[in-house]
């Protein structure tokens, strides 16, 4: 046996948010969403899994504005639903083989943000709003919740992350996701999440662009954002290949040099730009 | 409930469902790399294929597990399990109590499946022995049988 949790005691259903927040002031809880992580980390304070399945958060709603996911939501439901947009949908896709996807929650991505996850990438692109007890209840934008979430180790934190709101795409709007790995089951080594929304003269406006995996925490490109701001569609690609990307922190590890890593981002960067002017209907 | 079966246990919570079901004799879940890399341990949770490596034992109270076990017999086998073994599917066949039932998830819900679904389906069980060619072909033919039977 394993038994990575050597002082586990108890497993705990806490069925409301107050139960929740009132468990986590026992500094020896820990949340458990889906599972996949805990399971594999030798922690010896855990004296008590806090279970969130009955907390009923696993759920995909929507108005006009929104869709709204509960952090208790897999993978594979968000893979296999056709109304989300299909950048969160492709980033689901690469979280790991389907029975990953059925055990991977989108709560528990977010609160282990290791810089190889794949959802939170493409949620802050999507300025998504994250609703977070803290204990007290607070809607954070995506800038703020991941400043936050980062600053903070993720093995200490005691906060709850209860429900994402994605805000819906509109008219004259592309996202993408996409990631390098050579296998189903294996982490990124490069992922990268692109938006932008064009006006009628096809220029850009609110790009934004967050890469993962490639860095030692997930990281918006804001030079590169500013670089594409207001540019024709048309000329992006050439803009690409002239952009200057040696400022970027890349890492260097076993699977991938930091000069393969930034030749792909390039080469990923050029997929987005040609794809959205595809979409975009520029010749 | 384990295989159909109502059962009541007192678990020490650290154990994983994979180590669970072995000390209670399922020993039809393997332990491959105990990380949830292979796929080797899945088993049916509620019907959905759940790598039982990664699944704190706590996390199927009141839920419906299906190992290997309750799927057929020698005596009387499954149709997936039939087809695999007319088809030659397996070889050393760690992998394969695993992979029938990622196949059976997929066909109580989808009972048409083309290659594509079927790889998907069984993407998160390696099998280093096969190249999956009689494998998928043995879950397309099952696919068929398992109509035939319910019709």
């Amino acid at each position: 046996m394993v038994n990575t949790l050597k002082n586990l005691e108890t497993h705990l259903y806490p069925q409301t948010i107050e139960e929740v927040i009132d468990l986590l002031q026992d500094p020896h809880t820990a949340i458990l969403a889906g599972g996949t992580e805990l399971t594999l980390e030798r922690n010896n304070t855990i004296k008590a899994l806090i279970d969130l399945q009955k907390m009923n958060l696993d759920y995909i709603r929507e108005d006009e504005n929104y869709y709204y996911i509960g952090a208790m939501t897999n993978a594979y439901q968000i893979y296999t639903n056709q109304a989300l947009p299909k950048s969160l949908r492709d980033a689901a896709r690469y979280v790991g083989d389907i029975t990953l996807l059925h055990a991977v929650t989108i709560g528990g991505n977010l609160a282990k943000l290791y810089h190889w996850v794949d959802l939170p990438p493409i949620l802050w692109a999507l300025d998504a709003k994250f609703i977070v007890y803290t204990p007290e209840q607070v809607e954070m934008n995506a800038d703020d919740f991941f400043a936050y979430s980062i600053e903070r180790n993720v093995y200490s934190r005691k906060d709850f992350i209860a429900e994402i709101k994605v805000p819906r795409e509109t008219d004259r709007v592309y996202s993408s996701y996409q990631c390098l790995n050579q296998a189903t089951n294996d982490k990124g080594q490069l992922n990268l999440a692109f938006y932008a929304e064009w006006n009628e003269d096809h220029t850009l406006n609110n790009v934004k662009v967050v890469l993962g995996a490639a860095t030692r925490q997930i990281t918006r490109l804001n030079g590169i954002e500013k670089s594409l701001e207001g540019k024709k569609i048309s000329v992006l690609e050439n803009e690409i290949t002239e952009l200057d990307l040696r400022d970027i922190d890349l890492i260097s590890d076993y699977k991938s040099s930091k000069e393969y890593r930034r030749h792909i981002l390039r080469i990923y960067l050029k997929r987005a730009a040609a794809e959205l002017r595809e979409i975009s209907g520029v010749m | 409930m384990i295989n159909n079966e109502n059962r009541v246990f007192e678990v020490n919570p650290s154990m994983t469902l994979m180590e669970f079901l072995r000390s209670e004799g399922y020993y039809g879940v393997k332990n491959g790399c105990n990380e949830g890399s292979c796929g080797s341990c899945v088993v049916l949770v509620d019907d959905i294929p759940r790598k039982s490596c990664i699944m704190f034992v706590g996390q199927v109270q009141g839920h419906k597990v299906m190992t290997i076990e309750g799927l057929g017999t020698q005596e009387n086998p499954h149709p997936i399990q039939d087809e695999f073994v007319e088809n030659g599917a397996a070889q050393c066949g760690y992998c394969i109590p695993g992979m029938i039932l990622s196949a059976h998830a997929l066909l109580l819900k989808n009972p048409n499946p083309n290659d594509s679904e079927i790889k998907e389906a069984i993407d998160g069980n390696i099998c280093r022995c096969t190249g999956y060619v009689k494998q998928i072909k043995s879950i397309k033919q099952a696919a068929v049988r398992v109509k035939e039977i319910k019709s």
